[in-house]
């Protein structure tokens, strides 16, 4: 793993609008070099649904979207639910071009996916 | 301890600049008018960053490179009102941290900034093997700071094409090069990679090698190229098996973007091609 400084991304982690919802806003590229403290937070959520606003996110890479889908498998695993929200036009086309945009569950905002998953 | 940049605040982009350079956390930012004002300031104080005026000469710009009183050398990130490949390899050819023309992207730019405020002096050189606008060989150690700084003078080199071509292909290069730093030199920055871009009338071409051992794209069982149809996500079984990292889409998104892509046979140089 890299060692060196790394490039910021900021995750603000709230309470949704409904009951037993969490929403984690990401802010900056999401890498190699930061998808650890990402990967944390998701990690040590145990709420019962998960939305991730990728709002902020201008890129991500290949690492980054591998821990995106982690979250996937384990929310299937522990039968909780998620979904990534706000999805910018370029990790859109990431997901494309990775083949994985039909198994990650997307909604255009957090009111949507609240009222679709709450 | 507070990071200082000096930014030369000559046009309207470069307002719009400064207020996502505010948003940087650590960092005190003075402002200058003109390179020549800015010039004169860097010379009575030591700056960690400097940002170049969108106006001037090259050669003023380039000048902030020059350590003087005593200071140590500045990360200079230069601006510039229209595209010039020339300026650009000027530019690394000289020691710029980074390069840019309007219009200006936020993002990239953020990033950049961060980078250059971050990372401690002296910064590992870019050594520009060719200069040619349409043949231009980069070779850099394989840290991550210097894979972001050749993917933005890349970014440089196709200021002509449409962004949204323009982000895919930068997208298939950081796989690649991120690949090349990772797996090729171990992130070892004693260790380089070397990056050709070549571009003709009807193509691009992207040529990078490190020195590493290689490998066999059949046998990436932990790679997403190696899924079988219908299971996109069979490979992050495998890595979790095998104890890697969360990722392997970089080949398979790279392969997507690039209308051609090849191995040398021992596995540790890739060939990426974009017909125009």
């Amino acid at each position: 793993m890299p060692t060196q400084p790394t490039a910021p991304v900021k995750i603000e982690n709230s309470p949704g609008s409904k009951e037993g919802v969490n929403v984690l806003k990401v802010i900056g590229p999401l890498t190699i070099y930061n998808f650890f403290d990402f990967q944390d937070f998701t990690r040590k959520d145990k709420s019962p649904i998960l939305i991730i606003d990728l709002g902020e996110v201008p890129y991500m890479d290949s690492a980054a979207l591998g821990c995106l889908l982690g979250v996937h498998v384990s929310c299937e695993k522990n039968q909780r639910k998620y979904a990534v929200v706000n999805l910018p036009e370029r990790l859109q086309t990431m997901f494309s071009m990775a083949g994985v945009s039909e198994y990650l569950t997307t909604y255009p905002s957090v009111a949507d996916a609240e009222s679709a998953l709450a | 301890m507070n990071k200082r940049l000096l930014l030369v605040k000559d046009s309207s982009e470069v307002e719009e600049l400064a207020a996502k350079i505010s948003q940087i956390g650590g960092c005190v930012v003075d402002q200058s008018d003109s390179n020549p004002e800015a010039k004169a300031l860097a010379e009575s104080a030591s700056y960690d960053v400097v940002l170049t005026g969108v106006g001037g000469t090259l050669n003023e710009k380039l000048s902030f490179l020059e350590a003087s009183n005593g200071h140590r050398r500045s990360r200079v990130i230069v601006l510039g009102a229209e595209p010039s490949p020339g300026d650009v390899t000027a530019a690394i050819r000289r020691g710029a941290f980074s390069y840019f023309t309007a219009p200006f992207q936020s993002t990239c730019f953020q990033e950049i900034v961060t980078r250059a405020l971050e990372t401690p002096d002296p910064v590992a050189p870019i050594q520009l093997l060719s200069a040619l606008p349409n043949w231009i060989i980069m070779q850099f150690a394989a840290e991550h700071v210097a894979i972001e700084r050749v993917l933005q003078f890349l970014r440089e080199f196709h200021a002509d094409l449409p962004p949204a071509l323009r982000d895919n292909l930068m997208m298939a290069c950081r796989e690649v090069l991120l690949n090349a730093a990772e797996h090729g030199c171990g992130f070892d920055p004693a260790k380089y990679i070397q990056v050709v871009y070549a571009r003709t009338k009807r193509l691009l071409l992207y040529q990078v090698r490190d020195p590493g051992p290689g490998f066999a794209p059949q046998s990436m069982t932990h790679a997403a190229i190696s899924n079988p149809a219908g299971d996109p996500i069979r490979h992050l079984e495998v890595r979790e098996q095998q104890g890697l990292r969360p990722g392997g889409f970089g080949i398979l998104v790279a392969e997507k973007i690039m209308d051609e892509m090849l191995y040398n046979e021992k596995g540790n140089e890739a060939l990426l091609i974009k017909y125009l």
